[in-house]
């Protein structure tokens, strides 16, 4: 999708079309009561708009952990967030919602609050929301992505495992989330795969109906939100996409880009990373790895590997703790299409970055081993069918 | 077929927000300053709209050069 920035505010900079604004404080502006807006020109042109505000709420965790914003389009709402960290929010605007020679663009944040009433501070002004930036950008009309028909996935022809290095044999699986533990056990490996999941972590239940419907809509700009995340010394813009609860790290710091080349470089990986892990799923090629800190019901990763295959011959690797009847580094297969597997520790939710275990590579090996064999099979008795 | 590497180049500097970039058949990608996996996406977005060829995972998986991009654009 090509962004093109018709134009843009700095909410640092004096602006006539603000309204119900503090004067600039930090790079940004408070709004002054519960509704504020800036009006502008409708722009003259034949694409659609996509509006882009980054917005900094006024929290105090655990006290006070996020704030309420509706944006609003010539008094149609466009969005309604929660915001608990610094966030850049990319709406796109039916061109239904304008009407009239000017665009106002109303911001309702309720939640106003005294920092003096929640904490030990002697500030008896209301914040809620303080906006730094809006940009209104434009995108071609009906700009649908193209889908470019992915070419047939050929059944890859699988080398034994012993011949495999570490790097080329990680290259056959595909982590489906939880979070990065495996996407970086894959790069100490020496291996960096293209993959949607590899430094995101979804819900279960996001996870599923994600995998059922190809995850559908994952490039759309519309469907993200950029939140400023700090952590390990940086502060690094994660992508969360609310229709499925993901959240995916996207290696951007703050201040490293501006954030219209942010949305649209993150809208085109979602979107080769989408058609590369639906031909996955096809083609059978991948084993889709799912690891969990917890110990997962039997009826989820079942329901989890059904949903793989409903798509084509998917091999799902739950890896979970090992207990008094699994061993660390063992594998073994727990149904059609479903391999378990088992380790000696997972990193902690907190802290996926630490060293992972050393039986990772043992898990992936019997993995590999277990899974090339039943290929194997299956094309034997493919072949003992059509001879 | 050295057009190729200044279309590449071009692409790529589409892509990064810079200068067309030099590229030659033994560039490294890994080299270029800003390469990372959005930028090979936009990249990879960038050769379908001006070459007219979609690349499969192993095609993907196996770049690394700038004759490895050009390969690509052959179809």
């Amino acid at each position: 999708m090509q962004l093109k920035e018709l134009l843009s505010i700095d909410f640092a900079d004096d602006h006539p079309a603000l309204a119900g604004w503090n004067p600039p404080e930090d790079g940004g502006r408070w709004a002054i009561a519960g509704r504020s807006s800036v009006t502008l020109p409708k722009p003259d042109t034949t694409g659609d708009l996509v509006l882009l505000v980054t917005v900094d709420p006024f929290v105090f965790p655990p006290v006070l952990n996020r704030q309420s914003l509706r944006i609003k389009i010539n008094g149609t709402i466009l969005r309604a967030a929660l915001i608990c960290y610094r966030t850049v929010l990319a709406c796109r605007i039916d061109p239904a919602m304008l009407t009239g020679p000017e665009i106002e663009i109303g911001f309702e944040h309720p939640d106003m609050v005294r920092p003096a009433m929640i904490s030990a501070s002697t500030d008896q002004r209301e914040y809620s929301v303080a906006l730094r930036a809006l940009a209104l950008l434009e995108t071609p009309r009906g700009a649908a992505p193209v889908e470019r028909p992915a070419q047939p996935p050929a059944a890859a022809i699988l080398p034994p495992v012993a011949g495999l290095s570490d790097a080329e044999l990680v290259q056959y699986f595909t982590s489906i989330g939880d979070n990065c533990e495996f996407g970086l056990m894959q790069r100490r490996a020496g291996a960096e795969p293209m993959d949607l999941l590899r430094f995101a972590g979804v819900p279960f239940d996001g996870l599923v109906r994600g995998i059922t419907g190809g995850f559908a809509g994952i490039d759309d700009c519309d469907a993200a939100e950029y939140q400023i995340r700090e952590g390990g010394g940086v502060r690094e813009y994660v992508l969360n996409i609310r229709q499925f609860g993901l959240q995916s790290h996207t290696g951007v710091h703050e201040g490293e880009m501006p954030a219209i080349r942010l949305v649209s470089r993150e809208v085109k990986k979602f979107r080769v990373l989408r058609r590369l892990f639906t031909a996955d799923l096809a083609s059978g090629n991948r084993i889709f790895v799912y690891k969990r800190n917890d110990p997962p019901p039997e009826a989820d990763l079942r329901k989890l590997a059904a949903a793989l295959r409903d798509h084509g011959p998917g091999t799902l690797l739950a890896v979970s703790l090992a207990d008094a009847a699994h061993r660390p580094g063992t594998v073994e297969w727990a149904g059609e299409g479903l391999l378990r597997g088992y380790i000696d520790r997972l990193n902690p939710y907190d802290d996926a970055t630490r060293p992972s275990s050393a039986h990772w590579e043992d898990i992936c090996r019997q993995a590999y081993t277990l899974w090339r064999e039943s290929r194997a099979i299956s094309r034997k008795n493919l072949e003992s069918v059509t001879a | 077929m050295s057009d190729v590497y200044e279309i590449l180049g071009g692409i790529i500097g589409d892509e990064l927000g810079v200068a067309p970039v030099s590229l030659g058949p033994d560039t490294l990608l890994a080299d270029i300053p800003g390469w990372d996996s959005a930028a090979l996406a936009g990249v990879l977005l960038g050769i379908e709209d001006q070459f007219g060829v979609v690349a499969n995972r192993e095609q993907i998986d196996g770049l690394n050069s700038g004759a490895d991009l050009a390969g690509l654009c052959a179809g």
